[in-house]
């Protein structure tokens, strides 16, 4: 599943590599915060190595007379965790673009993507660890099979869409997907099976290498933060807002300088504008930071409740993102 | 084992390589990176069908590669690696693009088969200036030259680690195999039952020894940095090549870009 720089567009590449760029980034935070980042370091480059030896060694497959070998990411975040597996799988695909030529230098954003951050940051939080919740040889085997069949089936279809992205092929998109997932599918359950095999044989043997692959994040001290965060929300949109200026903002400024007029009112058809503007004006329901109707006979004024209101609607939402990224938490 | 001991090969030979002493080899690895890095850009934004353009970046690696003592046939055998998804996604195009392009000597050549060729040789080229870069930098200065690069030092030190352990474990795997089809009784590769036991026993000596290795790093001072080969600063000669090739390379580009238009 290595893409070579030729199947790739540069801005294509381009986006990859910032993508995947921002996952290590972040990753990197991740892994120095934990305690034993120290001597993970050195940890994670040696299984890298691991790695790199076990997709060499061939197995045969049953029925098929063909061998294959393993991918390793899920094996390898299923041992390091999902942070430190990342960049033991981008040092591994570094080498191999660099070594061996297996994978080409601007596509690597892509080739990490698919092979480091979809298996190690969102299919291993999201299949694997909620199945192995409890330990035993069963849940890993449903774990390991399940989720490396869903990160084989998105790794493969992101390579179709960076591939026709690019346009590089005239192979319509519909025919790609069909050719590359049922292979995929089949690669991704014999790579699953032996993946739980292994992960059986290594809980059997030394149950503490599986157990040690996550640390939790300290969430005592954001409770706190969270309710200053809240208090200062609303004093600051329910009481300060009634101070807020009125006259023209930056942008509005220089318009108005050069224009006469502080919004820009649009030349020629407009009708991508005006579809815009009336779906905005049916869903506004306090246009303008105000009352929309002026018969409103309340003592706060719109821009107060406007302020409040806002504020109450940000925060429910960002309440039920956190919970659903804390239930999703490694 | 064919895969293993290849590889292993393929390492040794690219490590070998790496080690001369050239005009090339002596170019501070950020100036190759850069130039490799604009090269592939460029001719992977070429059209799909101006095979002709991309004939033209290959004076590049026939110049280094010259000048590098890397041989062409070592080059273009590594660039073969690549070229099976690329097939795929070439034949379809002959395929699904049948309308003539031009008349060649009395036979049509379809769109189809401009695209075929346009990807084949832009697959050998990118893959080329790769493995050029490669056989002219040893892994050591690379890293020195990403830490240079500001990229962060977690993921140096990963690659060096990496790199540095690749063949202690590749060899271990390599000893357990032997072992393995010494008393298999005359099978032809590892059965896939016992690959789970295989591929853990080496997955637990890889993780014993890597507790070993901190502990021995920490005995002598380890600290969480590892300190790689830092390059020397720039000199005149990695100036004027990466002047000289980047104006080269974007003054193809350009020329292309305007002769399509």
């Amino acid at each position: 599943m290595h893409m070579a720089d030729a199947l790739v567009s540069p801005a294509v590449g381009g986006v990859m590599l910032a993508a995947s760029a921002g996952a290590l980034a972040y990753s990197a935070k991740q892994v120095k915060k934990s305690d034993l980042s120290e001597s993970k370091l050195p940890i994670m480059g040696i299984m890298g190595a691991f790695i790199f030896a076990a997709q060499m060694i061939n197995f045969t497959i049953p029925a098929t007379g063909s061998s294959g070998h393993i991918g390793g990411g899920m094996l390898l975040a299923a041992v390091l965790g999902p942070f430190a597996s990342l960049f033991a799988i981008a040092a591994v695909l570094i080498i191999q673009c660099l070594l061996f030529a297996d994978g080409g230098l601007l596509a690597l954003g892509c080739n990490i993507f698919n092979m480091g951050v979809v298996p190690c940051l969102l299919v291993y939080p999201l299949v694997y660890k909620p199945i192995v919740k409890a330990m035993n040889k069963k849940t890993i085997t449903i774990a390991s099979v399940l989720s490396t069949v869903v990160a084989l089936q998105l790794g493969a279809f992101l390579v179709v869409a960076e591939t026709s992205a690019s346009k590089i092929t005239a192979l319509p998109f519909g025919t790609f997907v069909a050719l590359m997932q049922p292979i995929h599918l089949a690669i991704g359950l014999v790579e699953g099976f032996v993946t739980a095999l292994v992960l059986c044989f290594i809980h059997k043997a030394r149950p503490e290498i599986l157990n040690d692959a996550t640390s939790p994040v300290n969430i005592k001290s954001v409770r706190k933060v969270l309710a200053v965060l809240a208090a200062l929300t609303l004093v600051v949109g329910g009481g300060l807002s009634l101070y807020a200026s009125e006259y023209p903002d930056g942008l509005e400024w220089s318009i108005l300088n050069v224009t006469g007029s502080e919004e820009l009112e649009p030349e020629g058809k407009a009708d991508v504008y005006d579809t815009f503007s009336a779906a905005q004006e049916s869903t506004a329901f306090m246009p303008d930071y105000d009352y929309k109707s002026k018969d409103v006979g309340s003592p706060l004024s719109g821009t107060t409740v406007a302020g409040i209101t806002g504020a109450v609607i940000v925060f429910v939402l960002s309440l039920f993102t956190g919970i659903i990224i804390k239930k999703c938490k490694v | 084992m064919p895969n293993l001991s290849t590889k292993l090969k393929e390492l040794n030979t690219i490590e070998n390589l790496s080690l001369g002493n050239s005009l090339i080899h002596r170019l501070h690895p950020v100036s190759k990176l850069v130039v490799t890095f604009l090269l592939i850009t460029a001719v992977i934004s070429l059209d799909r069908y101006v095979f002709w353009h991309v004939l033209l970046y290959f004076s590049y690696i026939f110049i280094c590669a010259s000048v590098a003592g890397v041989s062409y046939s070592f080059l273009f055998k590594r660039s073969v690696l690549a070229l099976p998804f690329c097939l795929f996604a070439g034949v379809s195009n002959v395929i699904f693009e049948q309308d003539t392009a031009f008349f060649a000597g009395g036979v049509a050549v379809s769109y189809g088969v401009l695209s075929f060729v346009t990807l084949l040789l832009k697959t050998l080229l990118s893959t080329s200036a790769v493995i050029l870069l490669s056989a002219t930098t040893p892994m050591p200065k690379m890293s020195g030259a990403l830490i240079r690069l500001k990229v962060p030092s977690v993921l140096v030190t990963q690659l060096f680690m990496t790199y540095r352990y690749l063949c202690i474990i590749a060899n271990e795997a390599h000893s357990m195999y032997n072992a393995y089809m010494l008393r298999s009784g005359g099978k032809k590769g590892i059965s896939i039952l016992h690959t789970g036991s295989f591929l853990g026993q080496l997955l637990i000596r890889s993780f014993k020894r890597a507790e070993r290795v901190v502990l021995a790093m920490k005995c002598r001072g380890y600290n969480g940095e590892i300190s790689t080969e830092h390059p020397e600063g720039f000199k005149t000669s990695d100036i004027l090549y990466t002047f000289t090739f980047c104006a080269i390379i974007i003054l193809l580009r350009v020329w292309a870009f305007y002769v399509k238009g």
